[in-house]
């Protein structure tokens, strides 16, 4: 795929200045330099040559079709070459030029009309507003960054033009290997989803990493990662996750920063690595670039100095990461070859004084070790140290094993040589033992994401016809929310356990139903402007007799007509009154891009204060809906703790399934709260006690 | 000659609208209608005449003919109140009967617009069953149904209008106060012999306001989708918070306009991804482009001010604060719900049948 764009045959620059100094003639000047082997044919109806090369006054008089064209023209005369380009059969096109919908409703104008003229020819477009591109490989330049930076292994994609050119420089000094570099632009045709597809299937692209600001169409990225992620690492920084930072994406890139939760669910349903920083993102994709996936749990921290391991230690339990438990062969072979001081339990720490040998004869018996999956190698630059020598031994070790091996060369002149050292022998390296596990974290994590199963949402019995019915009702008379009791029916519909209720008109009804129903009940509000009913005293449980139920008729209509005096009263809900023994909440909004997200948390104070929810996007699964519920930092409340009996974890599991699915089913629910979903010991079910759909307000 | 007086329980219960549809209807249907209003309090000058300004829309709307001095003869003024306060008494009673008089006389029939309340025009004469004693005429009555209440008003002016109480309209009836309207009012209303002769629900197309309204209204400029500005603006949100929240609690309204500031494009993007209708940018803070090019490419016009966020809210709460009934499009719904909600047949022969 897009192999025009990456590999094309001959490349015309329609554009190019005749003064330098300006980009259409950085971008000849860049392809020449390059090297690239095809011919650049220079389009320019006001020059006759530039530097020897022959100029063409348009596409058509060029003497063979190119298959790329790089446009550097003015955005008003950008439409007009797509044409040219289309009548002469050129299928790819790269838009450097500015000037479109970042400029303003003009240049918007500008651009559709480009993104119309090159769909009609079946153009693929990057682009407008954008750097360009880089195919190390290729020998391919088409961008007006100046730096070409070493080939390599790793395909970058930045929505961040000016992010690029520094990360290319970057790269040139560090010798980080790039395999492609894409300036996103506009992305008015080409996004991040294109070229993730086309990623996947290039050889030469071992990790791909991306800067997002946001994603052009979240369907398509979800659908395109997760083919990607089976094949080859994907990491992606993404930034906009704070307040300010939105606003600034915003303006930026003129689209929504997106939800940090949403994006967090994305990433991790389909195995896209996440990174915070651009340290981050380029540690890991060396990491994975140069060194295998860690085949299990277990790592081994070599060292010839205590309070590095220390650090590392903290860190890998920090991260979740288990440090590997040493058979006693190992601790054997161990103590056969380390001075007596040394410590033998992992960490290792072969003391100050290691020479080389002393580092290999320890990693040869690590390497034996069948609970080890992954080595860091700790150095200090000590007197005895050869950090060189170390090294060298190091790379001869690492290219004969197959366990992941990374390496923490601490310090700096006296280092600097074997850093270089392990780099050419594919070792990744860093200055501080935290960013090396940071980095073990993230390996771990894509290892486990490439052995989970897709998921595959269970089919269960349904009543879509009811639901579809309630929602086109309440559409119908223009609802916001459904009410409370169509919310009921279509839990119901979807399998999931509602208490009973109706709701009441008037005093006489209340008593009818409560006696039917059975004391004690439930009394609420019902009424689609007050969202949140606990608040206003909108609510009054264990009502006991007619008398308190009257009471509570008064009272409630009374403290809902005070606190909302414009809203519409539907009445009172009376409900059985649940006897659970735990409130948890379950959640789901729609996200704009990634659709329908679902959350999950503990009742009541546990989300509210402490925040302590985590989200996923539906559909579920059992085993991810379990996942989920094990994720919350109050979970050993619900797996029983002190005495107390384990909540039943099916039950929920499976109320976030039915919930997935509904919301799946209904791109009409925008959201969904089930507040609170009470939850019985283990065996004995959950029940949704109150249940609030909403489906946004309608034209 | 038959009159029928178009009075209300309470002020903005729509009784213009509804005299309007209904002379409309009279029209349709070969009746020479005249319309009265013997007291407006809307003072305005028309062409040197002071008038009623609902009054002098109506009688243009509805080609009614006839001086706007004897359509509405007496208009609330600062010295009408003093004359009648100093004096005791004032020409008012007068001056309306020999309007009227003038005014039946050239029509088959007359729609009179009443008072807004039964207590309304007391002090002049002017009062509901006053006028209904004066005119020989039967009343239609407006009532809005805001809350679960009892029919104080109603039941009061059954007591003093009697048989003259030709029935009760219910207008802008919410949704979810329907079922209480008929199921238990009308069957009260009914039993006490107060017949009712519909019932109109609410619709918020009436209190909309179109965006070159708004535009007008905030002395504002617009910056894009100019060719937008017909559209109707049901409600209005400010934005402030952050992109999520806005996102999440703009989906729940439609047809709105949203009111934050120019530097606020995270708010502005929501606004855009959402039903909204226009976006109004307070302090004179020009929007990112790419958010405009994102507008223009929407069609939502974006609107520029240079006055705050509070005051902007302000102009926008008085704006969608009541229905302006001077509106082509408005009248025209109108007719069409009384339409449908009432046997305007049956209500023609009653009102004026032999």
């Amino acid at each position: 795929m897009l192999e025009g764009f990456f590999q094309p045959s001959a490349i015309a620059v329609v554009g190019v200045a005749r003064s330098e100094g300006k980009v259409g003639h950085f971008v000849f000047d860049n392809l020449l330099d390059a090297g690239y082997p095809g011919t650049v044919y220079p389009v320019n109806p006001r020059a006759n040559e530039i530097h020897g090369h022959r100029c063409y006054p348009d596409i058509a008089s060029l003497p063979e079709v190119p298959e790329l064209a790089v446009i550097v023209v003015p955005a008003p005369a950008v439409a007009d070459i797509i044409d040219e380009c289309g009548v002469a059969g050129i299928t790819s096109v790269i838009v450097i030029s500015a000037g479109f919908k970042e400029s303003g409703p003009a240049g918007g104008a500008l651009e559709r009309d480009v993104l119309a003229r090159a769909s009609a020819h079946g153009i693929r477009l990057l682009g407008p507003n954008c750097l360009g591109l880089i195919a190390t490989e290729s020998q391919l330049n088409a961008s007006f960054a100046g730096t070409m930076p070493p080939t390599g292994h790793i395909a970058f994609m930045s929505q961040s033009g000016a992010l690029g050119t520094a990360i290319l420089d970057w790269a040139g000094s560090e010798d980080l290997g790039l395999s492609h570099f894409v300036s996103l632009g506009n992305r008015a045709d080409l996004s991040e989803a294109d070229l993730l597809s086309a990623w996947a299937d290039d050889e030469s692209v071992k990790v791909i990493v991306a800067y997002l600001e946001s994603v052009a169409s979240g369907t398509a990225f979800l659908e395109a990662a997760s083919r990607v992620t089976r094949h080859k690492p994907v990491i992606a920084l993404k930034s906009g996750g704070s307040d300010a930072g939105a606003r600034a994406v915003s303006s930026h890139t003129g689209s929504l920063a997106g939800s940090e939760a949403a994006y967090d669910a994305a990433f991790h349903r389909t195995g896209v690595m996440r990174a915070h920083t651009v340290q981050e993102l380029f540690d890991l994709a060396t990491a994975l670039s140069r060194q295998p996936l860690p085949a299990g749990q277990g790592v081994a921290i070599l060292t010839n100095a205590g309070g590095p391991a220390v650090l590392a230690t903290d860190a890998c339990e920090r991260a979740g990461i288990a440090l590997a438990s040493l058979e006693n062969d190992t601790l054997e072979r161990l103590r056969a070859t380390l001075p007596d001081a040394a410590a033998l339990y992992n960490p290792v720490d072969i003391l100050g004084d290691a020479e080389p040998e002393r580092y290999g004869a320890a990693l040869d018996a690590l390497y034996l070790d069948p609970n080890i999956r992954a080595v860091l190698v700790i150095l200090t630059p000590q007197a005895m140290t050869d950090p060189s020598s170390t090294a060298r031994l190091l790379a001869d070790r690492v290219s004969k094993t197959s366990i992941t091996t990374i390496a923490s060369f601490m310090g700096g002149h006296s280092v600097a040589e074997a850093r270089t050292i392990l780099r050419d022998g594919d070792i990744p390296v860093y200055a501080f033992p935290e960013q090396a596990v940071a980095v073990l974290g993230a390996m771990g994590s894509y290892s486990r994401h490439l052995e989970r199963p897709d998921i595959t949402p269970p089919t269960f019995e349904r009543d879509r016809d009811t639901v579809a019915r309630l929602i086109a009702d309440a559409h119908s008379k223009r609802h916001t929310f459904i009410t409370e009791e169509s919310a009921s029916t279509i839990a119901t519909a979807y399998g999931i356990s509602v208490p009973r209720g109706f709701v009441a008109q008037d005093l006489a009804s209340a008593h009818a139903f409560a006696k039917d129903i059975g004391y004690p009940v439930v009394a609420k509000i019902s009424s689609p402007d007050i969202l949140h009913k606990s608040d206003i005293g909108g609510i009054a449980v264990g009502i006991d007799t007619p008398q308190e139920l009257a009471n509570a008729y008064e009272t409630i209509l009374g403290k809902a007509r005070s606190y909302a005096p414009d809203a519409v009263i539907d009445g009172l809900h009376i409900q059985e009154m649940l006897q659970g023994k735990r409130e948890v909440i379950v959640g789901v909004n729609r996200d704009m891009q990634f659709g329908p997200l679902v959350m999950f948390g503990l009742g009541g104070v546990y989300v509210e204060v402490l925040k302590d929810v985590t989200f996923r996007l539906a559909p579920l699964d059992q085993p991810e809906a379990r996942e989920m519920i094990s994720e919350i930092r109050g979970f050993r409340l619900l797996a029983g703790s002190r005495g107390q009996k384990p909540a039943d974890l099916d039950a929920i599991a499976d109320v976030l399934v039915r919930i997935s699915t509904l919301v799946s089913d209904f791109p009409e629910i925008v959201e969904l709260d089930i507040n609170p979903l009470m939850v019985g010991d283990s065996g004995e079910g959950a029940i949704a006690a109150d249940i609030r759909i909403g489906i946004g307000g309608q034209e | 000659m038959k009159t029928l007086i178009v009075a209300s329980t309470a002020p903005y219960a729509g009784k213009s609208g509804i005299v309007l549809a209904l002379l409309e209807l009279l029209r349709e249907r070969g009746v020479h209608a005249g319309y009265f209003k013997p007291y407006g309090t809307m003072p305005v000058t028309v062409d040197g005449v002071s008038t009623d300004a609902d009054a002098a829309y109506i009688a243009r709307a509805a080609h009614i003919g006839g001086a706007l001095d004897l359509i509405c003869p007496v208009v609330e003024s600062r010295a009408l109140i003093e004359t009648v306060l100093a004096n005791g008494d004032s020409s008012a009673r007068s001056q309306v009967s020999s309007a009227f008089l003038g005014l039946s006389e050239e029509h088959d029939v007359m729609v009179v617009e009443g008072p807004s309340n039964l207590g309304q025009g007391r002090t002049l004469g002017l009062n509901l069953c006053a006028l209904a004693e004066e005119f020989d005429a039967q009343v239609l009555l407006v009532d809005r149904q805001h809350r679960v209440d009892l029919p104080d008003e109603i039941i009061w002016a059954k007591d003093c209008l009697g048989d003259r109480l030709l029935g009760v309209v219910f207008n802008a009836v919410h949704e979810s106060m329907i079922d209480f309207v008929n199921g238990s009012m009308r069957p009260y209303l009914e039993r006490c012999s107060v017949p009712v002769a519909g019932v109109i629900e609410s619709d918020p197309m009436l209190s909309s306001v179109t965006v070159s309204e708004i535009v007008e209204a905030l002395g504002g400029t617009v910056l894009s989708a100019d060719a937008n500005l017909e559209t109707r603006v049901e409600s209005f949100m400010v934005g402030a918070m952050g992109q999520e929240k806005a996102l999440r609690l703009f989906r729940r309204r439609a047809n709105k306009a949203v009111i934050t500031g120019g530097d606020r494009s995270d708010v502005q993007l929501a606004a855009l991804e959402t039903n909204t209708r226009c976006i109004i940018l307070t302090g004179n803070l020009p929007p990112a482009s790419l958010v405009l090019s994102r507008a223009e490419e929407l069609g939502v016009p974006m609107v520029l001010v240079g006055m705050d966020t509070l005051s902007a809210v302000e102009k926008m709460e008085t704006l969608l604060g009541k229905v302006r009934l001077h509106d082509p499009g408005k009248a025209d719904r109108i007719r069409e719900m009384f339409a449908t909600a009432i046997d305007v047949d049956a209500l023609v022969a009653q009102a004026f049948g032999d």
